[in-house]
């Protein structure tokens, strides 16, 4: 555990701080400093409006005119939406039975009994499938709001997650208060698995000592959120990992680490 | 006129809603802020306009967990440096290919046709102007390459602590020059 810093300290390393280039050790005694020191955050607000102001007088481009509609139908695709839109299209745009006038009485009775049945079926499973997408949109935005408060909790503190392989993209970020159990994941650039498999998180201590850190899946791009409840206050883990494992989770690891890191 | 022209809160506001038109809406108004500082990190085309969309899509992803306490723009800008940073720490080939110098990327923020159209972007370049030559390179090669301190002292042939010291001096003149312009 790093000594705590004097304001003097902390307001030296703040310009690092800002441009991301502190060590794990003095990140952590500087977030620890900012979230007690009204003087020093008032500090690192002023860096940062500089840093704003340095960031709006660049040289100003034009972006590629296809990348709006990229965007937007990148959104459309997007992760809550994904898994269930398709089909809600396709059933809207089911043809419906007409009834021809030269079909006897009983058979246009019969088809129109059927077919009121077959729409009032629709109606009922686009309701299920809309009702559905709406608790994932909520679920998603629980998620964010908890990570929203995290990152802009005082004593939060962020473990970056990535991986052994150096051609590869997959990145994490944990977001921890250290004497509490809650802890808001966020990956990004991880492969998206088969509907059988999932990627669960492990927190590890001592030799070879490890707790379940929960089950989650990625989206399209390979995004993903995951908000933990650790059985342990994260003050006593090492090490996390997130590995591929079956989509109901695993009692171990049993397959090689994707991404990892140090709390 | 809040239909007229909503503001920055009202569409992140909608787009936690799902809303695109107001996505498409904060694209427009947003993009070219974002994909010239992109293009100023990058230097590439392809990647600034992949991280472009990068951000505008996490926006939208998490536009209902924003709360605003500064201008929206700041904040989209910040998540653009950032996201740049470490991406560009991350490309290990780059050390390798590198052949932009800190002049070259002051080249980027001191062209007239940048800065012409904005009082705010002049006093910018009026007090990065008025920085010590060494100084201004240590924080353009940390601020717009993502370069960290030990890189920099490498790249410079510098002592690390000189750097650190020349970064946050250039950091502390600009505080004081570009908050001074504000205050009058």
């Amino acid at each position: 555990m790093a000594a705590p810093l004097s304001c003097d300290q902390c307001e030296e390393l703040l310009p690092d701080y800002l441009l991301r280039a502190l060590e794990p050790e003095a990140l952590r005694a500087v977030t620890e400093h900012l979230s007690t020191c009204e003087r020093c955050s008032a500090q690192l607000a002023a860096y940062e409006a500089v840093l704003d102001q340095l960031g709006q007088a660049v040289l100003q481009h034009e972006p590629p005119a296809e990348l709006r509609s990229r965007l937007l139908a990148a959104a459309r695709e997007g992760p809550a939406l994904t898994p269930t839109a398709p089909e809600f299209i396709r059933l809207r745009r089911q043809p419906t039975w007409r009834p021809r006038w030269a079909f006897l009485l009983t058979a246009a009775n019969v088809v129109l009994c059927l077919s009121v049945g077959w729409w009032t079926w629709q109606v009922q499973r686009e309701a299920a499938l809309v009702h559905q997408r709406w608790q994932d949109v909520q679920h998603q935005l629980a998620l964010q709001r908890q990570a929203f408060t995290l990152i802009t909790a005082p004593e939060a503190r962020p473990v970056v997650l990535r991986s052994d392989k150096p051609d590869s993209r997959a990145r994490g970020l944990l977001l921890l208060k250290p004497d509490d159990p809650h802890a808001v994941l966020i990956v990004e650039d991880l492969p998206p698995l088969p509907q059988d498999r999932a990627y669960q998180v492990w927190l590890g201590w001592g030799d070879r000592q490890r707790d379940n850190g929960g089950v989650f899946r990625v989206d399209a791009q390979g995004f993903g959120l995951l908000n933990i409840t650790a059985p342990q206050p994260f003050t006593t883990y090492q090490r996390v990992g997130i590995t591929e494992e079956p989509a109901s989770g695993s009692p171990g690891p049993t397959s090689p680490r994707v991404i990892g890191g140090t709390p | 006129m809040d239909d007229a022209y909503p503001t920055d809160a009202t569409l992140l506001a909608r787009m936690a809603h799902r809303d695109p038109k107001a996505l498409d809406t904060f694209y427009m108004r947003h993009a070219r802020a974002v994909f010239s500082l992109a293009m100023t990190m990058f230097k590439e085309h392809t990647r600034a306009t992949d991280l472009t969309q990068e951000v505008f899509l996490l926006v939208w992803q998490s536009a209902g967990a924003y709360q605003p306490t500064g201008s929206a723009r700041a904040w989209l800008l910040r998540l653009t440096r950032n996201r740049a940073i470490d991406e560009l720490r991350r490309d290990r080939r780059r050390l390798a290919n590198e052949t932009v110098l800190p002049q070259q990327a002051l080249h980027a923020l001191s062209a007239p046709v940048a800065l012409a159209d904005a009082a705010e972007r002049q006093a910018v370049r009026d007090a990065l102007a008025a920085l010590p030559a060494e100084q201004r390179d240590a924080l353009f090669l940390a601020f717009f390459q993502g370069l960290s301190h030990q890189e920099i002292a490498t790249r410079l042939r510098t002592p690390l602590g000189t750097i650190k010291a020349r970064i946050r001096r250039a950091l502390q003149t600009l505080r004081q020059q570009l908050q001074g312009e504000q205050g009058h």
